[in-house]
């Protein structure tokens, strides 16, 4: 009786496991690799009625991007597959764009992937929310992909092939990333511009990318940054510009500095190695006082002419030097920023971080305050190496 | 009714798990993101206040749950309706949970499945669970607390070279009434939700250590969330405050090299764990409620009806997440503040009027 039970027992117990197995071994979100057009880059233009969103998907091609050494070496016959496609849709939304793209896709779009955003001019001059609002609500794209505006159409920059990647929305991402040898790019992913869209103040700056053409043959550039107000787009900072707002916020990596000295005519080349930034404030005086103290240590990296510039007297100089170029290189961001009259350097962020109770009575005027500003910029420049040689390549004895 | 009994032990744990579980995901925000880690606090006080309270009057009637105790002190027909209105609280908080940790899993990784999947089977392993009874929920929560605590807090460290402590300025950025609004809010949920307690404190091998295990788990429970709200915040600074999930953005921005990045199925875990957990507790309470409440000689048959109608509750009260963020936001503190302290309160205070529990020997 017991032994009979016990064997009930387990055979109802094999029965539930072999039962649930089934139910295990599926799933409704399984999405094969085989069946996913990953897109890599998206481009949003307004469609020919200005209404409606032409959103361009630079999807990847995987077996061009395994293959693409053999077949361009064989070289046999027809033309070599691009490793990517740039599929257009056009919708009312965002959202419904990458749906309508399935029309002329056979397979489903998966966002997951994408790297960069590259928003057209004239969408980000009518307001960009509505595409960051999808970007960030839906469960597949992240939040570490890359924004960009560019003046040309965003279609045609993502049909642009890269020289080096297979991929050219990962160029363009690493391209970016690249900023710290100039420190004349700021690149702002999709979290950092969301959430600088919840600041009141602070306006948001995206770089810009343009087509440029070579010997014939087309490539992009990174050049300039774009100042949003809120989320429209308000206008443009140049390449000083945009270095005088890294050194502001302290996110100079990297860079030459070219100073020209006086009397001789040459020029010498500082490179940066690191920078820090703090800002302070005096609160209390009309119009606003802040000071912003830029930290620099550098390296002596190049220069012109005959002279030997490494004795104390002259390198102290070169840093004299050095801080006045940063200054006129902030100085530049400010006087675009004032013009703007957007606060992309975050002093409002500043000041309601540091300085709550003044902040009250600031904040609802804040952009009058702001181009009154009163700006004061101390720079220290350090050079703390000049490189492999004491002294330039001349005749010792002249 | 219920043979086993769960060490002191045991009992801070289960309490640690049940106050975690929403709360590691979904915290209670109520517009103070920058200032949660004080409400937190504010909630932790309440929420022992809230406690002692209880926890002062099981320990009048040893050995009585607190719809056993209603009875007694009301009387049959009054303490049968607070009793019915209290189950039904505790019922209406499992289904809530469940809502919650279902819409995670269906707006963040399986977006295409049917919301049914997860609640079903979901509700197959609870109710076998609750006809184990209270012994084996908590020898089941034990790995699984140790799990959520080491995996999703431990992953959440990797995300500390994001982390910026200017998100905090400026510290005080609310007002008074403000901190007390969302403090309120905090206190009612999670911190209050631990009076569910008050139907498991009998079964205690220790009853004497009831109240130090209670306030030990709230404690426990406090300093994970703390640690979890801290980074959340000081991570994600003031984008934080619109998502829905805050801690699974966290993760999302998980990015150690190339290598470890993508970790964001790790917090949607907490539904197996934690979330279980939780909707168990609030069945095997209410199902061992009810029993007392009908004089039934066990609880097991009322499992399985009881947890399909939490589970027709959770998907018919909860259809979307907004309708659980108004509940959560504005509804809840004042929904629940009659039984997670005027109910007990009130019980108290008739029993120190009334002079009860009579003891031996004076009738």
């Amino acid at each position: 009786m017991y032994e009979e039970s016990m064997v009930m027992k387990k055979s109802w117990i094999w029965l539930c496991l072999f039962l649930l197995s089934g139910f295990t071994s599926g799933c409704w979100d399984r999405k094969e690799l085989e069946t996913l057009a990953i897109v890599s880059g998206i481009g949003i233009d307004l469609a020919q009625d200005g209404e409606n969103y032409q959103v361009t998907f630079q999807i990847i091609r995987p077996d061009a991007v395994l293959g693409g050494d053999g077949s361009a070496g064989g070289g046999g016959g027809g033309s070599a597959q691009k490793p990517f496609w740039a599929l257009k849709a056009e919708g009312e939304t965002i959202f419904a764009a990458i749906r309508k793209a399935t029309f002329e896709s056979s397979r489903r779009l998966f966002l997951s992937h994408n790297e960069v955003v590259i928003i057209n001019e004239e969408v980000a001059q009518k307001g960009i929310l509505p595409v960051i609002d999808f970007l960030i609500r839906d469960a597949e794209p992240r939040l570490s992909q890359w924004l960009l505006v560019t003046p040309d159409q965003a279609g045609e920059v993502l049909q642009i092939e890269n020289k080096l990647e297979k991929i050219p929305a990962a160029g363009i991402a690493l391209q970016m990333q690249n900023y710290f040898a100039t420190s004349k790019v700021r690149a702002v992913s999709l979290h950092e511009f969301a959430a600088q869209l919840l600041e009141k103040t602070t306006a948001n700056t995206v770089p810009v990318i343009t087509i440029i053409e070579t010997d014939g043959e087309k490539g992009l550039r990174l050049e300039r940054t774009a100042v949003f107000k809120e989320d429209k787009l308000a206008g443009y900072l140049d390449q000083k510009a945009t270095r005088g707002l890294l050194w502001v916020l302290g996110e100079v990596r990297g860079g030459i500095i070219v100073l020209d000295l006086p009397e001789t005519g040459g020029k010498v080349g500082i490179e940066i190695s690191g920078a820090t930034a703090k800002i302070s404030a005096a609160v209390k005086e009309r119009p606003l006082k802040l000071l912003v103290e830029i930290n620099l240590e550098a390296i002596l990296g190049e220069k012109t002419i005959k002279q030997n510039l490494v004795s104390p007297e002259k390198i102290s100089f070169q840093e004299k030097l050095t801080e006045e170029a940063i200054n006129s290189e902030v100085e530049a961001a400010l006087i675009q920023a004032r013009q703007l009259g957007a606060d992309i350097f975050g002093f409002g962020a500043y000041l309601h971080r540091h300085h709550p109770k003044e902040w009250k009575g600031l904040q609802h005027e804040w952009e009058r305050h702001f181009r009154q500003l009163e700006v004061a910029i101390k720079a220290k420049a350090t050079i703390l190496e000049v490189g492999l040689i004491k002294r330039p390549a001349v005749p010792f004895r002249e | 009714m219920e043979e086993g009994k769960i060490s002191s032990f045991q009992l801070t744990r289960l309490v640690m798990s049940f106050m975690m579980a929403t709360g590691l995901i979904f915290p209670p925000l109520r517009g103070v993101w920058q200032d949660s880690w004080l409400t937190l606090l504010f909630g932790l006080a309440g929420g022992i206040v809230f406690a002692l309270i209880y926890t002062t009057l099981c320990l009048r009637f040893p050995g009585q749950t607190l719809i056993e105790i209603y009875e007694t002190v009301f009387g049959p027909i009054i303490g049968k309706l607070f009793s019915v209105a209290f189950l039904w609280y505790i019922f209406y908080l499992g289904a809530q949970a469940s809502a919650i940790f279902i819409t995670l899993l269906t707006t963040t990784v399986f977006t295409m499945t049917p919301r049914y999947v997860f609640s079903i089977t979901w509700i197959i392993v609870s109710v076998y669970l609750c006809k184990k009874g209270i012994e084996v929920i908590a020898r089941v929560n034990e790995p699984l607390l140790l799990v959520t605590v080491f995996l999703i807090v431990g992953t959440l460290f990797l995300v500390l070279n994001l982390f910026d402590p200017e998100n905090f300025l400026p510290l005080w950025n609310i007002s008074l009434s403000e901190l007390l609004w969302a403090g309120f809010g905090t206190i009612t949920f999670p911190f209050g939700l631990n009076i569910v307690f008050g139907l498991i404190l009998p079964f205690l091998q220790q009853r004497e250590q009831g109240r130090s295990a209670v306030i030990k788990g709230l404690g426990g429970a406090a300093l994970v969330l703390l640690i979890s709200l801290l980074i959340t915040v000081g991570v994600l600074g003031e984008v934080g405050e619109i998502f829905l999930f805050p801690t699974y953005q966290a993760f999302r921005m998980i990015q150690i090299g190339q290598v470890l990045t993508r970790l964001e199925l790790i917090p949607t875990l907490n539904f197996l764990t934690m979330g279980f957990i939780k909707g168990t507790i609030a069945l095997y309470a209410v199902s061992l409620g009810t029993a007392q409440l009908c004089k039934l000689l066990t609880y097991r048959p009322l499992v399985f009806p009881l947890g399909i109608l939490m589970l027709i509750a959770a998907h018919q009260s909860h259809p979307n997440i907004g309708v659980s963020l108004e509940m959560i936001e504005r509804v809840q503190p004042f929904y629940a503040l009659p039984f997670q302290l005027l109910l007990p309160l009130l019980t108290l205070l008739v029993a120190v009027f009334r002079r009860l529990p009579v003891k031996e020997g004076q009738t």
